[in-house]
């Protein structure tokens, strides 16, 4: 198994080749710490944050087969209608290599709301990153970090987010991300 | 909690970033998440030569595996 190749590193590698599989199944969005790692913030991380649409047992048994036969399996189970339970209910799944339960993984979880719905929405892609998928904005993802999260790793990707988009961003929408989150995810006054 | 030297260490890094083509940073995230992988999996190769490694091995997995259920 190659693990990174040329420019692409290992955690490049990993998403080139899952989202190339959910992309043929599903909308999707890679968000979080895997956003500033790609935009050149130096550190890294064990798993990647992914949303997808909602999606009947059917087709998302279709995508777990085609992840199986493209080298990828759940660590939480084998069995299909287990791994569609837990997001039926609101919980992640996570993939990783076959042969192996050990990082880098792909964390996966149905949209669950009316953020998560605009995030998909306004999904996009970097060229910056030269990387070939679909991200949530930089607003959201700074949004999330200095709102919702606010640990100092998070801290510091929302800092590294901001300053390679001076002048960029959008600081009205933050706003309005930041008010969602505080009523629909810290269930507080907007 | 991280000081203040940290943060200023973030912020140059990204200006770094902002101002230089892909060409000139890509290649120092690269050596940092490579290596971090790579030294991983030496120390997993490494555990599975002893008999005790492997129970170590077999508990990081169980416990890998237990924390991400419900």
């Amino acid at each position: 198994m190659e693990r990174g190749v040329g420019d692409r590193n290992i955690l490049d590698a990993f998403t080139i080749d899952f989202c190339k599989v959910l992309e043929k199944h599903v909308k999707y969005i890679v968000v979080s710490g895997f956003v500033a790692i790609s935009h050149g913030r130096r550190r890294t991380t064990e798993d990647i944050d992914t949303i997808i649409e909602k999606m009947s047992f059917e087709k998302f048994k279709k995508l777990h087969e085609d992840l199986d036969s493209h080298g990828f399996h759940c660590i939480q189970s084998s069995k299909v209608e287990d791994i569609y339970d837990y997001l039926e209910k609101k919980d992640s799944v996570r993939y990783v290599r076959k042969g192996t339960v050990l990082p880098p993984e792909m964390e996966i979880k149905f949209v669950k709301d009316e953020i998560d719905e605009i995030q998909m929405r306004t999904r996009k892609k970097f060229e910056l990153t030269g990387l070939d998928i679909w991200f949530s904005s930089i607003e959201f993802n700074i949004a999330f970090k200095e709102e919702l999260l606010k640990t100092p790793k998070d801290m510091e990707d929302a800092k590294h987010l901001r300053i390679i988009y001076k002048g960029e961003i959008d600081e009205h929408f933050i706003n309005e991300i930041k008010k969602m989150i505080r009523i629909l995810r810290l269930k507080r006054e907007g | 909690m991280r000081d203040k030297s940290h943060m200023e260490a973030v912020e140059r890094w990204a200006e770094f970033v902002r101002t230089h083509p892909r060409s000139e940073w890509k290649p120092a995230v690269d050596a940092l998440v490579n290596a971090t992988y790579e030294k991983a999996d030496e120390f997993y190769v490494r555990l599975k030569e002893t008999e005790k490694g492997r129970e170590i091995l077999k508990r990081l997995m169980e416990d890998r595996i237990s924390r991400v259920k419900r």
